[in-house]
């Protein structure tokens, strides 16, 4: 018990203990306080109501200060006592007029717990009576999701007007979106909540005239409700506009409340502006800047305290420099307009602003803007900023080993940041003058992406530095638009010129290097370029601090390229590098290296190592769960890695739903990477292969093989499942053509790497089931020499297509002689099971039914029996036969 | 109202204080509470509830004062002594309204220009109260505190007056202001 101690020491130890929690990371204290506190539960519990009150604005704070300490400590006589059909609980809050009351029903059928508004005693006065009534009858006509809805009222035994309401238990918008570090658009998603709820209201004639966050409440489930009608306004009359009066907030009423202009819906729509400036920004807007512009206030805190200004934009999951870029946007213009003096100026309703927003939202241009070319660049490059974040080309995955995949996704969250700067680069170099404002509306983006490359050509022999810094720029927007044919020469001419600029320009060189390294080893798999790949990575180690991140991607280069070629080998140890390049780059816990964890486990599986991807897919995935704030494709990638490799373990009912939720959520939002949504979707038809869904599965790799054009190794990945897809359905032919054109994508020149190895196998599955016995004969002798003695997995593989190939020849014993290693294996793996292992001990069946051997071959059955119907929630072919089979054996007549 | 230069030369003064002259202390600390009432007079005149901003009064004080920017080794002597008789003054203010007419204490809205809350509506009486409470505690968090509240210096100055990092001045201001949020709804 800490009572003991001297109270100044206890709380000094408290003190101490509260400054520790604000060290560790926000999902961590309360782990860490617990450790501290070793079972002292009061010493904790008084360290953890001290935290609560860390960020809130003290005005949020209770009972903070004295006015409504005295209004809160007088006994209020009317606790329970009763109203109606209420008994009154608790004081919830007092305004002009009234005060309200938390009320239970004492008999109400429904059991409904309300907030009761009651006329103040003394207030009763004749005008507020009518001002009380108005609001019920305002209330009456209001019945929206967003409102809290007008539940009963009446007149009290000493005769003042009441009414419930639906209590609504929340938080203040601004405290529900700071406690939960809301990011910028999902601050807007619950403001336009908000705005539905006002401009319905408008519909019905109500103009609200008091919106402020204290105003609008968000239950623990993130619903908004909007409240407080007290000093609403009817529309009803002619004029459709009506005088102000003296209620009102100062700090978010319109100009024409303190002038006593007409107020209208507008009104409304100003105030509407003041809560969105202050839900974006975390400060209100200053009394002289009134119109004026959000980001410049901001930018005037962060020269005051620019730890202040971080903590704010931490509070919004992103960066102070992020903060401002998007208030400084359109953002910053749509509050503008909402907040303009001149009424003529402003929204005209809250519908468009609404609409203004969503337009933001989805990534379009918005009305508050000027239709220049400057600003439809720019939307044109955020519309494609994952993808101009990327910095590879190649993005779907590799299966190719037995089942498992390999999405490569590229940094997304980090990136988005170099993207940013791209951005502005773009902006300020180029287009600072505007210098194409004039030149005609019909301009395209893309024209200026390459007129801006054309500047920074013309300007390479004055300044090689900077123009390689630019061209490295703008070719990695074309490698993320896919047109190497733009990207290429580009990169080129940054590296030509950055050789010219020497170190001032050392990493924007050797990451262009680096990039068009990649585009020879990964594309054309031409190995040639390997040197040039490992000097830039040896130069870029060498500059230290400047160039982490382009040698983190530059690792990723380089394990990818290891992938590419086949050689598994190389993979751990370039993986981890990589890691460890991101770790230094970005920090943890970071998105980017949540990202880059994602990337390492995604290799891991692709070598048939499974097992090793569970720990950093885990910790991808829990990292990004706290991070809570990540930019959605990166959070998506990791998903989709933290599902692949769940299922990899043989954990697909925990994977499946992940999945889908993933692809719902890829879906619905806009402007996610059409890469990523593949990726989650060829994540899915692997999981549906083992599912033994096949025909599902087929369909959606018949769509991804459509999609994928390039001569990448994805498309030999994602030919090769279908090729199991079609095999699970019985047409052998499908599964042919489909392995023959993944051996033709991938193995043409390499074919002795692994997943050659895997797809060779697999096409001589295929030919055996459509009788070619022929070439799968040559086929597999050639296999036999080429697999390795470490190689367990193919050798297994080897064993049961062998087998099947002897079998189909009419050579029972050889084909037992070859599976029988296998069938032991697969009838010793029990509970770790897989299908490949009900496979062989169906084949083995089928042996022992050409040797005449009845109980081996229904005992393997039974075997493979339970081990489908373990694995496989669909009905596929081979089930089917093993069980009418089955039935045959057991009711007497074999055929 | 055009600013006169005063009679005293108040760089002799600041060079006194850092030099250790109490005598010179006292001086400027008259002078400062002198300066801050006048100007606070002007703006609380209002009415209640108003918004006063140290950081903003502090600088624009000695600017009034010296007419030139003031140098860094001298800050931490001045503000110092600025906080302390801007607590002062706000305390003295607020005691003699109390007795007046008001049952509650003076609300005043402290702003420090740098707060992430924002403005904060202070009860004068009751925070001074806490701050004694805070100084009995930790003698550092209240400094911190005070300095910032009343002095209005901004967390990067803080860190370079106290040789710390920004990142431990600001986690030792959030403790200190957990502090006083928390006990100043007890002593009430």
């Amino acid at each position: 018990m800490t009572a003991a101690l001297d109270p100044a020491e206890h709380m000094r130890r408290v003190l101490e203990l509260v400054r520790g929690a604000l060290d560790q990371p926000a999902t961590q204290r309360p782990a860490w306080l617990a450790r501290r506190c070793a079972g002292d539960d009061a010493l904790q519990r008084e360290v953890l109501a001290m935290l609560a009150l860390d960020g809130i604005p003290a005005h949020l704070a209770p009972a903070w200060t004295l006015t409504q300490r005295a209004e809160t400590a007088a006994a209020d006589p009317l606790i329970g006592a009763r109203i109606d059909r209420f008994r009154i609980d608790r004081r919830l809050g007092s305004g002009g007029m009234g005060t309200v009351y938390r009320a239970e029903p004492v008999d109400g059928v429904a059991r409904q717990t309300v907030a009761l508004k009651l006329v103040k005693r003394g207030m009763d006065s004749e005008e507020i009576v009518a001002r009380f009534l108005r609001e019920r009858t305002i209330l009456a006509r209001l019945e929206h999701p967003h409102i809290a809805r007008l539940l009963d009222g009446g007149i009290s035994g000493d005769g003042r007007p009441w009414f419930a309401l639906e209590l609504v238990d929340g938080q203040s918008l601004l405290e529900w979106c700071d406690v939960r570090t809301l990011d910028l658009a999902a601050r807007v998603d619950l403001f336009l909540d908000a705005c539905d709820a006002v401009a319905y209201a408008h519909r019905n004639l109500v103009v609200h005239r008091d919106l402020k966050p204290a105003n609008m409440l968000v239950t623990a489930d993130g619903t908004l409700k909007l409240l407080d009608f007290g000093i609403a306004k009817l529309l009803d009359g002619a004029a459709g506009a009506t005088r102000g009066g003296v209620l009102m907030t100062p700090e978010y009423a319109a100009p024409e409340q303190f002038s006593a202009g007409s107020i209208t819906t507008q009104t409304d729509v100003f105030q509407l502006g003041v809560v969105l400036h202050e839900l974006l920004a975390g400060v209100r807007p200053a009394q002289t800047q009134r119109g004026a512009d959000v980001a410049a206030q901001l930018r005037e805190l962060r020269m005051r305290d620019p730890v202040a200004l971080e903590t704010l934009a931490r509070a919004r999951g992103c960066g102070a420099g992020a903060l401002l870029r998007a208030l400084r946007g359109d953002l910053g213009r749509i509050v503008r307009r909402a907040m303009q003096v001149d009424v003529a100026q402003r929204y005209a309703s809250v519908g468009a602003l609404a609409d203004d927003l969503q337009r933001w939202r989805r990534g379009v241009p918005v009305s508050a803007t000027a239709d220049t070319l400057r600003y439809r660049m720019r939307m044109f490059l955020r519309r494609h900023r994952v993808a101009v974040a990327s910095t590879a080309a190649v993005a779907l995955a590799l299966l190719v080993g037995i089942g498992v995949a390999w999405h490569e996704a590229w940094q997304r969250a980090a990136a988005e940041r170099d993207a940013g700067t791209a951005l502005a680069m773009l902006e300020d170099v180029f287009l600072g003058a505007d210098p194409y404002a004039a030149k005609g509306s019909d301009t395209r983006a893309l024209d200026l992406v390459s007129r801006a490359r054309e500047r920074a050509l013309a300007q390479a022999a004055d300044n090689p530095a900077l123009a390689a810094r630019l061209l490295t720029e703008i070719g990695g927007v074309y490698v993320s638009l896919g047109d190497r044919d733009q990207a290429e020469p580009t990169l080129r001419a940054a590296l030509a010129a950055g050789e010219r600029a020497g170190a001032a320009a050392l990493v924007h060189t050797e990451g262009a290097r680096a990039r068009l390294a990649h585009y020879t080893l990964v594309v054309d798999g031409n190995t040639a370029a390997a040197g040039d790949l490992d000097l830039a990575i040896e130069r870029l180690r060498g500059a230290g601090e400047p160039a982490l991140r382009t040698l983190a991607q530059a690792l990723d280069f380089k394990a990818d390229a290891a992938f590419n070629r086949g050689d598994y080998a190389a993979i751990p140890q370039l993986s981890a590098l990589a890691l460890e390049a991101h770790r230094r780059a970005a920090g943890e816990p970071s998105s980017e290296f949540a990202t880059a964890l994602g990337n390492q486990a995604s290799l891991l599986r692709a070598i048939d190592r499974a097992d090793e991807a569970m720990a950093p897919a885990a910790r991808a995935y829990a990292m990004m769960q706290r991070l809570g704030t990540a930019a959605p494709s990166a959070r998506l990638y990791v998903e989709q890695q933290y599902a692949g490799a769940l299922a990899a373990n043989g954990r697909n009912r925990e994977a499946e739903p992940l999945l889908r939720q993933a692809l719902a959520r890829a879906r619905a939002t806009p402007g996610t990477d059409h890469l990523l949504v593949e990726g989650i979707r060829w994540e899915l038809a692997n999981l549906q292969l083992e599912l033994g869904e096949f025909d599902t599965a087929a369909r959606a790799l018949r769509e991804l093989a459509a999609a994928a054009a390039d001569k990448s190794a994805n498309g030999a990945a994602i030919h090769n499942a279908l090729g199991h897809a079609e095999l699970g359905r019985n047409d052998a032919l499908a599964a042919l053509a489909a392995f023959e054109r993944a051996f033709a994508l991938l193995c043409e020149s390499t074919a002795t790497s692994p997943p050659c190895v895997a797809i060779g196998l697999n096409r001589a599955d295929a030919w055996v089931q459509s009788g070619r016995l022929e070439q799968a004969d040559s086929a597999l002798a050639e296999l036999d020499a080429r697999i390795g003695a470490d190689a367990q997995a193919a050798r297994a593989r080897w064993r049961v297509v062998a087998a099947a190939l002897r079998l189909a020849q009419g050579d029972a014993d050889a084909a037992a002689r070859i599976l029988a290693p296998r069938a032991q294996q697969a009838r010793a793996a029990g509970a770790h099971a897989d299908i490949a292992d009900a496979l062989a001990l169906v084949l083995w069946a089928r042996i022992a039914r050409q040797r005449g051997e009845v109980g081996a071959e229904l005992a393997d059955l039974h075997a493979a029996e339970r081990r489908m119907d373990a694995l496989w929630e669909g009905q596929p072919a081979a089930l089917i036969e093993v069980r009418a089979r089955i039935r045959a054996l057991e009711h007497g007549a074999p055929r | 109202m055009e600013p006169t230069p005063p009679p005293v030369a108040i760089d002799a003064l600041v060079a006194a204080v850092r030099a250790g002259d109490s005598e010179a202390s006292d001086r400027l600390f008259a002078l400062l509470y002198e300066e801050f009432r006048a100007q606070a007079h002007v703006l609380l005149r209002l009415g209640p509830q108003q918004t006063l901003c140290t950081t903003e009064l502090v600088n624009e004080t000695w600017l009034r004062l010296s007419g030139r920017v003031l140098a860094i080794e001298d800050r931490a002597h001045f503000v110092n002594l600025a906080a302390r008789a801007m607590r002062q003054l706000l305390i003295d203010r607020a005691r003699r309204r109390h007795a007046d007419k008001r049952a509650a204490g003076e609300v005043l809205t402290l702003r420090a220009a740098t707060d992430v809350a924002g403005e904060e509506p202070f009860d004068v009486l009751a925070l001074d109260r806490v701050m004694t409470m805070l100084q009995a505690v930790d003698a550092r968090l209240a400094e911190v505190a005070h300095l910032h509240l009343f002095g209005g210096l901004g967390f990067a100055e803080l860190a370079q007056m106290r040789g710390v990092t920004e990142r431990t001045v600001f986690r030792d201001w959030r403790a200190a202001r957990m502090f006083l949020l928390r006990f100043i709804q007890e002593i009430a």
